[in-house]
């Protein structure tokens, strides 16, 4: 329970400080640094990484495997997340009338494994589920220019992969979701499964957003918030915001 | 004689490298099969070697050039990937037509004098100005993730792209400007679709079996 709590302090505080870039775009992760900043162990820190990398705040070097901040912010994620929902909502609707009995199959067998991970609590396992799932639509499509579009954008394009971990309630939606998917590809409702793809990315763009205010980049500083990094900044970055915090709490 | 827009700032070789390659690909120069070398094109464009490389590697990055050996060789598009990449086109096209027409009067002023001037240019190849229309309109958000979608979609369908017309292909051109300057976004939207889907027969027919 308290290694969770912890986990979850870290991830917070971690996110805050890239989304106000304390923790600039570019920035080196290192485990040991961030726990020792945070006045945590690595297990927690190493567990908030993976989330936030799910999430497309971390990348990862494919040469070193190195960590460090990715360029983030609101106005990207809404960006990227409008054209993944055009690309998505149409890929479902092509694959309601070409889809396979096998790829069906498919569908079904990782809704199962969604609610297996889902259970164990391991974000990881349906971050890869969910990749899954959307590719096996995406296949199912017959578009390959479409998968081939798509495997070029998540490499030049921050956030194209994100994956939102959110909550527990969010990750029930996220899963049940999937189900009525699967259901209405069997079906072959071409337009019910089209507006679900949709509704599905836009609710995973809301959780990504949640708590994510917009950066100094965004909009000018108020004078209010000008004391508060000051504040911040001279305040060792050990504790997680509480209460009294700018963020509201979900 | 290759279509240069006029310089507003110093281009960097690299990118004037880069359009002139996609402009030996638009104008058919590159043969299909045959290797392109960054050495033998430098010679060609009358600059140094490294920022032809620099072009290859970024043409290569839209997948409209293929690595093979020590160079690249172009990808030459199949009869399914035309109509795949059509289908793509009609989606996101489509969708920034109609952001196109939606911006305030002043951006789509800016946008409807710059798709003029390409309406309008002369000594031009239809696939030039097809290519520069749809590759302007589709760059209208700048740094969007849809305006690079539809570079690279654009980018894919450079090689067979030739002197193609169709009935009203131009007319489709200028019915998408019109609808832009007019802000209906819903007709701008059409009108795109229409003229690609106009336009996917000729293309397909381009292609070999």
């Amino acid at each position: 329970m308290t290694r969770v709590i912890l986990a979850d302090q870290a991830y917070r505080e971690l996110r805050a400080a890239m989304v106000e870039h304390r923790l600039v775009p570019g920035a080196p992760l290192q485990e040991l640094e961030l726990a020792a900043a945070l006045g945590v162990s690595r297990t927690p820190i190493r567990e908030a990484l993976a989330r936030l990398h799910l999430e497309g705040f971390v990348v990862r070097d494919g040469e070193t495997g190195a960590l460090s901040v990715a360029q983030l912010t609101r106005a990207a994620v809404e960006d990227v997340f409008r054209l993944r929902i055009t690309l998505e909502g149409h890929a479902a609707r092509l694959a309601a009338e070409r889809i396979s009995l096998e790829e069906l199959d498919r569908l079904d067998a990782l809704v199962v494994a969604d609610r297996e991970a889902l259970r164990r609590g391991d974000p990881e396992r349906l971050g890869s589920i969910n990749l899954d799932f959307h590719d096996t639509i995406l296949r199912a499509s017959r578009n390959r220019m479409m998968g081939d579009l798509l495997l070029r954008l998540r490499r030049q394009l921050a956030g194209f992969t994100a994956f939102a971990v959110g909550e527990m309630n969010d990750q029930s939606l996220f899963v049940a979701e999937h189900a009525e998917m699967a259901r209405l590809l069997r079906d072959g409702e071409v337009e019910s499964v089209g507006a679900l793809a949709e509704r599905h990315l836009e609710a995973a763009r809301d959780v990504l957003l949640r708590d994510m205010q917009t950066t100094a980049e965004d909009r000018p500083p108020t004078d209010d918030e000008e004391w508060d990094d000051h504040q911040s900044r001279s305040r060792p970055a050990a504790h997680p915001r509480g209460s009294a915090g700018r963020r509201q709490r979900p | 004689m290759a279509v240069l827009r006029p310089v507003t700032r110093a281009v960097p070789l690299s990118q004037l490298a880069y359009e002139q390659l996609r402009d030996a690909l638009l104008r058919g120069e590159l043969q299909r099969g045959r290797r392109l070398v960054a050495g033998e094109l430098a010679e060609r464009f009358g600059m140094s070697r490294t920022p032809v490389r620099d072009a290859l590697q970024r043409m290569a990055l839209s997948g409209v050039i293929e690595p093979e050996g020590s160079g690249f060789v172009p990808a030459w598009p199949t009869r399914r990937d035309v109509r795949e990449l059509f289908e793509l086109r009609v989606l996101l096209e489509g969708q920034a037509a109609a952001e196109a027409a939606r911006q305030d009067a002043d951006a789509r002023g800016h946008l409807v004098a710059a798709l003029d001037d390409i309406l309008h240019r002369k000594e031009v190849t239809a696939a030039q100005r097809g290519d520069a229309f749809h590759v302007e309109l589709g760059g209208l958000a700048g740094g969007s993730s849809l305006s690079q979608a539809v570079r690279l979609l654009n980018d894919r369908i450079l090689p067979v792209r030739r002197d193609l017309s169709w009935p009203d292909a131009g007319r489709g051109h200028r019915d998408v400007r019109d609808a832009i300057e007019a802000g209906d976004s819903d007709r701008a939207a059409a009108a795109m679709r229409a003229h690609l889907l106009a336009g996917v027969h000729a293309y397909v027919a381009e292609v070999a079996p």
